[in-house]
């Protein structure tokens, strides 16, 4: 999730007084804000992308004024016409089709502020531009771009000078050498025409949403900002240039806005800054926040949080959404910022008057009870991860890696697949605690999955290891005796059996009545030996669905 | 020295004066070889003296052995029985004895004047004159003696009359057998009582034949170390994560709360689409999802007016209210299996089963995320997820769920602060203050669930849901710093941990 530093300089600077670091750090969380870190003039907040009108610390002001009770309302955002066109030519369809564009006048633009818009940026590419493929942002100084504009496409060869760089790069260079177009080279992969916004005199503005031509590239004094944004769906777009002009105009900025020329003939004019109505029942505000509001209250809430009240009765509230709040997209929403603006410390927490009777899993419960025989046999129970590697499961065992369940990109080796079975995270377990004294006795109960054609099977079972001199057949077939003596199957027998994890003559399945449940046996020396031990190890391994059912059937 | 034998071999001498090092040995059930090390150091000390005797032993002989009596005994007894006898009838009467012996055996009896031979019509007699000869009571008492004890007698317990009678034997061939032995005996010595106080008058270990036999009464025990550091004897205990889950199920147990499972392996379409997570969500992503690889697409058995609702509240908000979050809706990437990113597919399963009817659900489960793994991050862990169904539910209820929940946890200040999910709204972060660590923890997430989740699902009532990790309080509890131990399965450290006891 994207952090923001505070500067306690700059808070001050927005709410004309002083504010210490503590006083912040206790306002913030209340609009939903993590505090990452602080200093002595600075912290550190992290905020969820739905809310990317906390982008900057504008935006954080604009809200925190808000629950602060300096500034109430809807901020109001006035748009005039820039009279700049944009045509779009026919061939940016199949590719990146849609462009919108706006003008934000007069900005004071200070080194410190223009890193605080370039990071904006950066956030809105990675939350609703999803990296960049579904949109991307081009910010440029309005003085050096002449109308009309042209959003097109060329092919590879074409030549420009890019950010970061002082001679030309074709586009198929920039792609494959330019780090910034290396990095995101993915959204152009198998295509030979790429956008391209020029101005009338053939400036490169941007090759969306890879780079920007130097040559409009923003500075300490650029003034006024051209802004383009070109993505996959009009939506996101008016919603992003929606957020980055009244943004700006928090900078100081006058917002205009520009004509998109389509090539079917339709025309685009952005910002929108459409201030949405949304109604919400006054009931069901009251009954989801459980607060018996009055209509005072709500109003005042919900002008804390920033929205403004355009009607009110006792029925029904109808509400003003600024532009920038692109969450909000249900009454639900409202409900929300009316809890947050009345403020969520004012709740008192009350027990639900819902009357039910509690009851335990019944196989969760049948699990508890074979643990605790397992521990009265002297075994400590271990918990390990599911997720695990097939060296593990199936090479040190000596078995062929085949049928289990993979999964893609893991970002750690070691935990690439499902377990089939519990007796290799045992050896595993006894492998890190060799140094420990023997003999040693460990069993878990747990999940186990593997694949049966197109389903994926999964199983609990009960997996138990002996390890010491001496802890042989004897001793692990003693125990599942006492197990199954104790759980009440007195009739079964092993079933002389063949697997390469164990020694042949001493290995054999576990059957009750006709239903084989699991394996008994003692461990190969060669798999000893792979797991990096040097006692001799006995293990069994039991189906715990499979014995549920025996025992269900039996009562 | 093994203090608690030199102990019993001093009481053994004490009581019985002399003893004999062999029997004492048997006595006490240990090689002779052990004894005898001992009662060297007892009797360097002063507690012991030692000396050894050489015992003569008398064995039957190989000829008495045969008759089991001497040959003119058994003569002496045909003679008692028949008065006298002729030479001639002599085979007759004494078959058993050989007729050199018997000849011999009359010799003898004549010599010593019990019988006598004389002649009548040509025929030799023999007849007895001497009915109570004192040779024939001793001879008859050696002899019953030493078949009576095959393994030989002590030459010195014999009476003079019979020590005499062995040494007469010993002239003669097969009678018996004198063996000289070298025997060690044990008395007690100057110093027996200042050592047997140097060894302790109390008793060690307890023995079985220390109680038996009596010893330890009047004596005392030796006292212990009460806190001496012995080897721990390690108990088999259930897993610390295992006693926290037991423990936060009896919570909701008592809460009226019923206990749902379900599976590991979850289609995107529970796990996400019925959670109204948009299908371009990053947290959808295989950077954060485990996807699998094959099989990579299961079956939705859901009805497919279902899925047709929540594809139609993913695309425009259907009729939720919502504008929804715009695109398209594909069907493909909701059949994708993954491992379930949390324990909410688990409520939303039960959300949809059960409808709007009244009802509080809770699950405890292992949840998957494609994190890279260190000391604060695990790609598997423990997740608790719970719901309420109720007509009127509110973010205050589930407040003082959450906060009851803790409570009981034993976290007495619990603050709850805006937040975000797709799928709740509105959403709440639960922070419990840990004393000890002087800091607020935020472990999971709270809220009502979306319109767009529960109205397709048949439900408008509002769903109160709760989502909490539950290993960062298997760490508070124990103070660990690395998540990973959990998991580890060290047995130093799962052998060590106290149990859960709160």
């Amino acid at each position: 999730m994207p952090v923001l530093t505070l500067y306690k300089y700059r808070v001050e600077e927005m709410l004309g007084r002083t504010m210490d670091i503590d006083e912040l750090e206790e306002w913030l969380p209340w609009l939903a804000l993590d505090i990452e870190d602080k200093g002595p003039d600075y912290i550190k907040v992290e905020y969820n992308p739905n809310r990317p009108d906390y982008g900057t610390p504008h935006g954080i002001m604009r809200a925190l004024k808000g629950i602060m009770g300096v500034e109430r309302g809807a901020p109001k955002y006035k748009v005039e016409d820039s009279k700049i066109e944009v045509h779009v030519d026919q061939s940016v369809s199949g590719i990146r089709p849609y462009i919108l564009c706006a003008l934000v006048k007069g900005v004071r633009l200070r080194e410190d502020l223009i890193e605080e818009i370039i990071e904006f940026q950066e956030d809105l590419h990675m939350g609703i531009g999803r990296n960049r493929r579904k949109m991307a942002i081009g910010l440029h100084d309005a003085d050096k771009v002449t109308p009309p504009i042209k959003y097109t496409t060329v092919d590879g060869s074409f030549k420009f000078i890019p950010l970061e760089c002082d001679s030309e790069m074709s586009i198929t260079e920039i792609l494959s050498k330019h780090p910034t177009g290396i990095k995101y080279s993915y959204v152009y992969r198998g295509v030979d025409r790429y956008p391209i916004i020029l101005d009338s005199e053939g400036i490169v503005l941007s090759f969306p949403p890879i780079i920007n031509g130097i040559y409009t590239q923003l500075s300490p004094d650029t003034r006024d900002i051209f802004i383009d944004v070109t993505g996959l769906e009009l939506n996101t777009l008016m919603q992003t240039i929606n957020l980055l002009t009244t943004t700006l105009a928090e900078y100081g900025g006058s917002i205009y806005s520009v004509t998109v020329y389509y090539p079917d003939g339709d025309t685009v004019v952005s910002p929108s800054l459409q201030y949405e109505r949304i109604k919400v029942s006054i009931d069901y505000i009251k009954s989801l926040i459980g607060v018996e509001l009055s209509l005072d209250e709500i109003t005042e809430s919900v002008e804390k949080a920033r929205l403004d009240v355009s009607s009110i009765s006792d029925k029904e509230i109808e509400v003003v959404v600024p532009p920038y709040r692109v969450d909000i997209m249900h009454p639900v929403d409202i409900v929300e910022d009316v809890m947050i603006g009345y403020g969520l410390w004012r709740l008192s927490p009350t027990l639900p008057n819902v009357v039910t009777v509690g009851a335990p899993d019944g196989f969760n419960v049948f699990k508890d009870r074979l643990s605790l025989i397992m521990v009265g046999l002297g075994f400590q129970e271990v918990m390990n991860s599911v997720l695990t590697n097939p060296e593990e499961q199936f090479v040190k065992m000596n078995l062929d890696p085949v049928d289990y369940i993979e999964v893609e990109s893991p970002k750690s080796s070691l935990y690439r697949i499902l377990r089939r079975w519990i007796i290799p995270r045992l050896m595993t377990n006894l492998y890190r605690s060799k140094s420990e004294d023997y003999p040693q006795k460990i069993f878990e109960i747990g999940e186990v999955v593997y694949p049966a054609g197109d389903k994926v099977i999964e199983e609990t079972h009960l997996a138990a290891a002996v390890a010491g001199s001496k802890q042989d057949y004897t001793v692990i077939k003693a125990a599942l005796d006492g197990f199954m003596e104790a759980i009440g199957i007195g009739d079964y027998h092993v079933v002389d059996g063949a697997h390469r994890s164990f020694i042949p003559g001493r290995v054999g399945y576990i059957v009750v009545g006709e239903e084989e449940i699991g394996i008994i046996g003692e461990i190969h020396p060669s798999v000893i030996l792979n797991f990096q031990l040097a006692v001799p190890v006995a293990a069994f391994e039991i189906n715990i669905n499979k014995l549920n059912r025996i025992l269900s059937r039996a009562s | 020295m093994d203090v608690e034998l030199a102990k019993r071999v001093l009481d053994e001498v004490r009581v019985r004066g002399r003893v004999q090092l062999s029997s004492l040995a048997e006595a006490l059930n240990i090689n002779i070889d052990k004894l005898r090390g001992l009662v060297e150091d007892l009797k360097k000390r002063g507690a012991l003296k030692v000396y050894s005797l050489v015992r003569k032993i008398v064995f039957p002989g190989p000829r008495l052995l045969k008759y089991r009596d001497l040959p003119e005994l058994i003569m002496f007894r045909v003679l008692s029985e028949y008065g006298r006898i002729r030479f001639s009838e002599l085979g007759e009467v004494a078959r058993q004895v050989s007729r050199d012996d018997l000849n011999a055996a009359i010799g003898r009896l004549v010599s010593k004047g019990i019988a006598r031979i004389s002649s009548t019509n040509g025929d030799r007699v023999i007849e007895l004159v001497d009915e109570k000869h004192e040779y024939v009571e001793r001879a008859s008492r050696l002899v019953e003696l030493l078949i009576r004890n095959m393994e030989g007698i002590s030459y010195d317990s014999l009476d003079p009359a019979l020590q005499e009678l062995v040494n007469e034997f010993t002239k003669r061939p097969g009678i018996v057998d004198v063996k000289e032995i070298r025997e060690s005996y044990i008395e007690p010595g100057v110093e027996l009582d200042a050592v047997y106080k140097e060894l302790g008058e109390e008793i060690s270990s307890l023995t079985p034949e220390i109680i038996v036999s009596g010893v330890w009464k009047g004596r005392e025990f030796k006292k212990y170390d009460l806190n001496e550091r012995v080897y721990v004897a390690f108990p088999a205990k259930l897993h610390p994560m295992h006693e926290l889950i037991k423990e936060i199920r009896e919570i909701f147990l008592s809460m009226g709360f019923m206990e749902a499972t379900g599976p590991l392996v979850e289609l995107a379409f529970i796990n996400f689409d019925m959670l109204f997570q948009p299908q371009d969500h990053p947290a959808r992503d295989m950077q954060d999802t485990f996807y699998l690889k094959r099989p990579k697409y299961g079956v939705i058995e859901y009805p497919d007016d279902l899925v047709e609702r929540i594809r139609l509240t993913h695309e425009a908000g259907w009729e939720t209210g919502s504008r929804g979050w715009g695109g398209h809706w594909d069907v493909n990437e909701a059949r994708k299996l993954l491992l379930r990113t949390h324990t909410t597919s688990v409520s939303v399963r039960k959300v949809y089963e059960l409808g709007e009817r009244e009802a509080k659900i809770f699950s405890i489960g292992r949840v998957f995320r494609n994190e890279t793994v260190d000391y604060k991050h695990l790609a598997e862990f423990m997740q608790v997820d719970g719901i309420v169904i109720s007509r009127r539910g509110n973010v205050r209820e589930l407040m003082g769920i959450i906060s009851e929940f803790y409570r009981r946890l034993g976290f007495e200040d619990v603050r709850f602060w805006p937040s975000y999910f797709p799928y709740t709204e509105p959403s709440l972060q639960p922070s419990i203050y840990v004393k000890k660590w002087g800091k607020w923890l935020e472990l999971g997430g709270a809220g009502i669930f979306r319109p767009e989740v529960t109205y397709p699902l048949g439900v408008k009532w509002p769903v109160l849901a709760w989502g909490l990790g539950i290993e960062r309080i298997l760490m508070i509890k124990y103070d660990l710093d690395d998540i990973r131990t959990i998991y580890e399965n060290n047995l130093g450290w799962l052998r060590h941990i106290p149990i859960y006891t709160r």
